[in-house]
């Protein structure tokens, strides 16, 4: 979902690390907290499991692993963002995003937002950044988390 | 456990050391400005981040994963409506929001000469307009009994303006109780233990707890007010 710059965005803030990230509200479905994950053999590090969601398997990414490669804390901040993402087919599609320091939102305003000016291919969910209130947030796509060949994993909580 | 209350132990509680929780007379500059540490954002970020880290309680991922695992609670698509429940001597009424003007302080009536039926009191003046003031409990046929006083509820009378089309008139009751949605699915039949004069007005029940709250039918209603005054 791309992001209107002329208005100002609510956002999820959680922590990465010692940094901190927004995810739009408009991008969630609801926030969950941590629970027991079905493990996934065989995938990347940052595959934190499948959810049982009301009887429906969702997709866990632990992002901390996937940005940095340390996971996050089993600690009470830290709690699963559901996002809804698009298939290729259009249709739509559950991911949850586990993150630590997930304790409340923030309104950001359009004038505080500035492109990173870098780019990275690896790392395309990494958006816009956002001064606020003397930190700096940075924005994250949650369609771009899953890309490339990591896509595939989508269908593995499909079912048949 | 021990790894958290390590962690508590490191962070700086100035708010003991030099805030309003200290003894000492040199206090923090910032009190001068947020007057009370509670409003401090120093005091604000240290309780984010003793939150933050805050060990998961035993049992807490599998509880929240069966809550999850549960089908989502039943969503109920059906039409709501919403009504005002009152009390008029022991039966708790009700009846739709759409119907109620105002709710107001009683106020004494003025009585109409060669009116002289209990069901309708008088005239009441609201806001510099003349409306008739009607008896709930006469005209229900209730008996105008109180509730034993338990102490720790107030009961406050108060007057109902009701309104249909142009006619507006005003209703004594002993208690508005609070404003309430339904579905209709909701609705339990009349009981026939009902007074007579009272079943005609009802059209359903609505429970609540232990309290049976009766639906009154707005337009029967609204004839029998009018009627009483031919």
């Amino acid at each position: 979902m791309s992001i209107d710059t002329s208005k100002s965005l609510y956002a999820v803030v959680f922590s990465v690390g010692d940094d901190r990230y927004a995810l739009p509200a408009a991008d969630l479905i609801e926030v969950l907290p941590l629970l027991t994950l079905k493990q996934l053999p065989q995938t990347p590090a940052w595959v934190a499991g499948l959810l049982n969601y009301r009887g429906e398997p969702v997709l866990v990414v632990d992002i901390s692993t996937l940005m940095t490669g340390k996971p996050c804390r089993a600690i009470v901040s830290t709690r699963i963002l559901l996002t809804s993402i698009q298939r290729r087919d259009g249709s739509g599609k559950v991911l949850g995003l586990m993150a630590e320091g997930v304790t409340g939102t923030v309104k950001i305003l359009p004038e505080t937002l500035r492109t990173s000016e870098i780019w990275n291919k690896s790392t395309p969910y990494l958006g816009l950044l956002a001064m606020h209130e003397g930190e700096i947030l940075q924005i994250i796509h949650p369609d771009k988390v899953l890309t490339g060949d990591s896509r595939i994993l989508l269908e593995l909580a499909d079912k048949e | 456990m021990q790894e958290s209350a390590n962690f508590i132990a490191a962070i700086d509680d100035c708010w003991n050391q030099i805030g309003v929780w200290s003894n000492t007379e040199n206090r923090c500059p910032k009190l001068q400005e947020v007057v009370h540490c509670r409003n401090c954002p120093v005091f604000a970020a240290s309780a984010r981040k003793i939150f933050e880290s805050r060990s998961l309680p035993p049992n807490y991922l599998e509880e929240w994963c069966r809550h999850y695992a549960a089908p989502p609670p039943l969503r109920r698509t059906l039409e709501h409506s919403s009504v005002l429940v009152f009390r008029v001597g022991h039966e708790a009424l009700a009846l739709p929001i759409g119907v109620i003007d105002e709710i107001c302080q009683p106020e004494m009536a003025h009585r109409i000469p060669h009116y002289n039926t209990n069901i309708l009191r008088g005239i009441v003046n609201i806001h510099g307009q003349l409306r008739l003031c009607f008896s709930m409990s006469e005209l229900l046929g209730i008996d105008d009994a109180k509730p034993e006083a338990d102490g720790k509820h107030r009961v406050f009378p108060r007057m109902m303006v009701i309104r249909r089309n142009e006619s507006r008139f005003a209703l004594l009751v002993d208690e508005v109780l609070s404003s309430r949605r339904y579905s209709h699915e909701d609705i339990l039949p009349v009981p026939t233990s009902l007074s007579r004069a009272l079943v005609k007005f009802v059209r359903g029940i609505l429970q609540e707890g232990e309290q049976s709250i009766g639906l009154l039918n707005e337009t029967l209603l609204f004839q029998a007010l009018e009627k009483s005054l031919k």
